[in-house]
């Protein structure tokens, strides 16, 4: 488990945001949150931690004010920074300071989940980490499996992102594993998950070639037809028409 | 500023050359004229003095020699008109018979020696007589054997009536080279010659004196044109070199017998034109340097007027009352100059308070028009959230939900008067749709119709699609259970991008699409239908009153939305 400290001067909030993901199914544990800076540093230069989250606009000390002491003792901690309105001039600040991320408030669970399971895997490296389950084949196979399985599922609304906020883990992580294991980039699988059923669907005939681009998840009927075509070989009209090609 | 001061450079060398040329063009064209009509004027003059001095020339030595002649026959004359002279002479020519003291030849004697001394031109006189083997000289007689000058004797012996002769006349044998003379000869009564000798130096010096000019060659010719004896620039340049031209004259003397001709070079005429060229390369240059002077300083002062222009226009840039420094010297050019820029500068303020007031009631416009939008979309989905909080079922969403949600609330009150990209416009429109799909679900779904291409590189207003399908879901979901569907179609055609939202919904009654058209109209917003009014009347004011929305009936059911804009107004230029 890594450590994380919170900061921000809302009470509310820190709460809130404790409670809006399950930390430790990332890997991360909230050791620490703190309404004042000040007390934070305090707090940190005796207990070391991993991940330090904070808001940007605070009473007593500013954000930024407060990453630069920290990097005084802490040069490598990530930091990952909060605000409530999106503030171009602080963000290029916050950059020089090496910030991890820039959330916007409200944080939106996806990207506070993804923003975790990259650093999570960061970390992993730096602290020669491996898996419990390490690097056997089985797991690998078995996570591939869950993939593939939950874009059967779910192959109108699937994409990388989703699966990966699923499976926990970063999207180059299981771009990675599954071009591994299954020899096939995922957005071809992808593909070849959703004509497979627009095939389907066409064969079964009751429906209209948009509906059938919208079920497969292309609202778009132009961008579906000029996929469809690529896997194909021919516009879905023609193959209803005379049949597909073997 | 750079730009300005390398224009103002060039001006300024433009000026400086044009000046240059105006003032040397006008100086030179009028002193060019004079020298030319000078040159002419003066050789035509010099002409005419050359004649008048040539006549006058020839006036003096044709009087001088006709003078000499008329003198000489005066000895004629007197042997003619003696009657025992001649018959003295007669005897002397025909046995030698010492005249000396004949009293007529003593008498002669006198005579000649009284000429001779009045006229010291005279070499000698001679009297001579065909086959006569005597010859007198001056007052002796000597015998034509051992006289020499043959040449002289043949002249004599061949001569009829009065001639001039030039002959070289030896009277001594110690004379070594003998006198260059010019024999006048005159018939005398009973076959005798008269010929008298003069001293050709002495014409010579009579002509050189004569002549004007240092080169005029003057000289003697006969009818044929034999020349007798001329100047001593005639003798030493004598024949007349042709390269040089001349300019001849020529004088009768003695009736036509005999000519004095004047050759006077070229050059002489030329003389005087000569001199007022070199004056006139001297005006030219002096001409050159003065309009190079004068052009320099009216360069350097316009130089210096413009500068002070452009300060004043630098200066006057800011918002600050317009600053004009006091002039040192009052000068009528400076004073309009400063009135003009005065004027100038304060129009040039106003427009740009006219137009920075346009612009900011414009912009003032579209952020209250945009952030108007708002409050409906906001109550809207906060009840949605409300809802999805409370539902078993929806819960695990509302987090997802508030994530839309803030996403496109954040990008609908950014810079409501800047367009953002189209595709970035499409995309918060799929979050929004997203939200909706939340609430609709599978009730109604959008449908898009565009290629990639197309909308690349293009601009758009923002929260144009949220209110138009707001509409849709609000009031055009279909009644009948079946899954309403929205298009939305985006096409380029014609340097205009058409773009078209229709729903296959229950459309609605004629009635209220004319009211929603003319509430459309009004300048004011309508109580109902806030959302189209809002749109609509962005569209407008940023892209023109051709983009307004308009709106048709479908048949069957469902509401046809348009609108049209200009591609150069919404290309992005750095694309």
């Amino acid at each position: 488990m890594y450590n994380v400290v919170l900061i921000d001067d809302e009470a509310l909030f820190l709460e809130g945001f404790r409670k809006k993901i399950d930390w430790n199914s990332y890997g991360f544990t909230v050791s620490a949150s703190f309404q004042n800076p000040c007390d934070a540093l305090r707090y940190l230069m005796e207990n070391p931690v991993e991940l330090v989250v904070t808001d940007i606009r605070m009473p007593f000390m500013d954000g930024l004010a407060f990453i630069k002491e920290l990097r005084g003792f802490m040069p490598d901690v990530p930091v990952i920074i909060l605000s409530g309105f999106s503030d171009f001039e602080y963000a290029k600040e916050a950059i020089r300071y090496q910030v991890s991320n820039y959330l916007l408030k409200p944080v939106s669970t996806e990207e506070l989940a993804l923003t975790l399971i990259e650093l999570k895997e960061k970390l992993d490296e730096k602290f020669d980490k491996k898996t419990s389950a390490g690097n056997s084949e089985g797991y690998y196979s078995k996570l591939v499996e869950n993939i593939k399985r939950s874009v059967l599922r779910n192959f109108r609304t699937a994409s990388l992102e989703s699966v990966a906020l699923e499976m926990k883990m970063s999207t180059n992580y299981v771009s990675k594993i599954f071009k591994k294991v299954s020899g096939q980039n995922f957005s071809d699988y992808l593909i070849e998950v959703k004509m497979t059923n627009a095939r389907r669907l066409i064969e079964e005939g009751s429906f209209r070639i948009y509906e059938i681009a919208y079920m497969v998840g292309y609202d778009n009927p132009k961008n579906f037809t000029r996929a469809f075509r690529n896997y194909w070989g021919d516009s879905p009209r023609e193959c209803r028409e005379n049949g597909f090609r073997e | 500023m750079d730009s300005g001061n390398n224009s103002v450079a060039k001006i300024r060398r433009v000026f400086f050359i044009k000046n240059l040329i105006t003032y040397f063009v006008l100086l030179l064209v009028p002193v060019i004229i004079f020298c030319l009509v000078a040159i002419a004027v003066v050789e035509r003059d010099v002409i005419s003095l050359i004649e008048t001095n040539t006549n006058t020339v020839f006036n003096m030595s044709g009087a001088s020699i006709e003078d000499m002649l008329f003198s000489s026959s005066r000895i004629g004359i007197y042997v003619n008109t003696h009657a025992d002279m001649l018959i003295a002479l007669l005897s002397v020519f025909q046995n030698g018979y010492s005249a000396e003291n004949n009293p007529a030849f003593v008498a002669y004697n006198n005579f000649l020696d009284d000429f001779i001394a009045s006229a010291p031109y005279i070499h000698s006189v001679c009297l001579y007589k065909e086959d006569s083997d005597y010859i007198v000289i001056g007052g002796s007689v000597r015998r034509i054997n051992g006289f020499g000058n043959e040449q002289f004797m043949d002249s004599l012996a061949g001569s009829s009536g009065s001639v001039l002769q030039k002959n070289n006349v030896m009277l001594n044998a110690f004379e070594g080279r003998g006198t260059d003379v010019i024999t006048f000869i005159t018939a005398l009564k009973y076959g005798m010659v008269l010929a008298i000798n003069i001293n050709e130096a002495y014409v010579c010096d009579m002509l050189d004196m004569a002549t004007q000019y240092p080169s005029e060659k003057l000289f003697l010719a006969d009818s044929n044109g034999e020349v007798i004896t001329g100047n001593h620039v005639f003798k030493t340049q004598y024949p007349l070199v042709s390269q040089e031209s001349y300019l001849r004259q020529s004088h009768d003397l003695l009736e036509g017998n005999y000519r004095l001709v004047s050759y006077i070079p070229d050059s002489v005429v030329h003389d005087a034109s000569h001199s007022i060229f070199l004056i006139l390369n001297l005006v030219m240059g002096t001409a050159f340097i003065a309009s190079a002077i004068i052009s320099l300083v009216l360069t350097r002062n316009s130089y210096k007027k413009i500068n002070e222009m452009l300060k004043l226009f630098e200066k006057n840039g800011g918002l600050d009352d317009i600053v004009i420094d006091p002039v040192a010297h009052f000068d009528m050019y400076h004073y309009v100059v400063e009135s003009i820029a005065r004027s100038y500068i304060r129009e040039t303020r106003l427009k740009e308070k006219v137009v920075q007031g346009e612009l900011d009631l414009t912009r003032t416009q579209l952020s209250a028009l945009q952030y108007q939008i708002n409050p409906h979309f906001i109550f809207n989905t906060l009840q949605m959230i409300d809802i999805a909080v409370n539902d078993d079922e929806l819960r695990s969403e509302a987090s997802h939900m508030i994530g839309l949600f803030s996403s496109i609330l954040r990008y609908s009150i950014q810079n409501p008067s800047q367009l953002v990209s189209l595709e970035e416009e499409i995309s918060i429109t799929r979050m929004y749709i997203r939200l909706q799909d939340l609430r609709m679900r599978g009730r109604a779904i959008v449908l898009w119709d565009y290629e990639e291409e197309e909308i690349e590189g293009l601009n758009f207003i923002r929260m144009f699609f949220q209110p138009v399908l707001e509409n849709i879901f609000q009031h055009g979901i279909r009644p009948d259970g079946q899954v309403t569907t929205a298009r939305i179609r985006l096409k380029r055609f014609d340097d205009f991008l058409f773009i078209a939202i229709s729903d296959n919904g229950p459309g609605m009654s004629n009635e209220n699409l004319l009211s929603i058209r003319k509430s459309l109209r009004q300048d004011t917003p309508p109580s109902h239908h806030i959302g189209l009014y809002n749109v609509n009347r962005r569209l407008e004011l940023i892209f023109g009153p051709e983009a307004r929305l308009r709106m048709l009936n479908i048949e069957g059911g469902g509401l046809h939305i348009t609108t049209k804009i200009p591609l150069q107004k919404i290309r992005n230029d750095t694309f």
